[in-house]
């Protein structure tokens, strides 16, 4: 990989992806999408973890290569920078119910990079940011549907 | 199964998460307390914003239209 500098980072993010016990239906097809948008250079996977929360409520953390068949997601592999540390674990764990698997996913968005580092060049500084869910998108429109309707 | 040395040192995540909420009640009414954010979003798109209605709930909320906002 060509040496960035960490003005040329675009923000990193996180996401825990839980398939609870009795609904885990794993075809491959997430795998498919992950490497698109890697190759593609939307974003650049850094770190994969697998998590497993016991009934008990231990957990157990497992790598890429740890898992018995890889298949495509072998190429990331030795691209992966090992960003969370053990101790990171039990935090990212907490947010799974007991019974359930959870892929943790760290990757950064390439694709906003060069925009992050106009605004970090402009004096801007990142002091919010978030994710809408759709559904309450969707709620929220509906409410106004609604108080239209009665006329407020 | 325990993680290799790769895995030793300090965590970036900080402290437990919380399971994100998945419905509509996520939304607060009124004025947001995170309203600066919409700065860097007037800076990429000028003018009146239905683009993440348009963009995400397409067939709900007519692009255009006069928006939810009541300022």
């Amino acid at each position: 990989m060509t040496e960035r500098s960490l003005d040329d980072l675009g923000p990193v993010d996180y996401l825990i992806v839980e398939f609870p016990a009795g609904a885990q239906n794993f075809t491959g097809e997430g795998a498919d999408e992950l490497l698109r948008l890697h190759d593609t250079g939307i974003i650049r996977i850094m770190d994969v973890l697998i998590l497993a929360k016991n009934d008990d409520g231990s957990v157990e953390a497992m790598e890429l290569s740890d898992l018995p068949e890889l298949g495509e997601l072998t190429r990331l592999e030795a691209q992966l920078a090992q960003t969370l540390a053990e101790e990171d674990v039990e935090n990212l764990a907490a947010a799974m119910d007991p019974g359930s698997v959870a892929g943790v996913l760290v990757y950064e968005n390439l694709w906003a990079a060069p925009f992050a580092s106009a605004m970090r060049r402009a004096g801007g500084q990142l002091i919010a940011n978030g994710r809408i869910p759709i559904q309450a998108i969707i709620a929220a429109v509906e409410a106004d549907a609604a108080l239209e309707a009665v006329g407020v | 199964m325990p993680l290799g040395p790769g895995r030793r040192g300090v965590g970036v995540i900080g402290a437990p998460v919380a399971k994100a909420a998945v419905v509509g009640a996520a939304i607060s009414p009124g004025p947001s307390p995170v309203a600066k954010a919409a700065v860097v979003g007037a800076a990429v798109s000028p003018g009146p914003s239905p683009i993440a209605k348009a963009a995400v709930v397409g067939a709900v909320v007519t692009p255009g239209g006069p928006g939810r906002r009541r300022f």
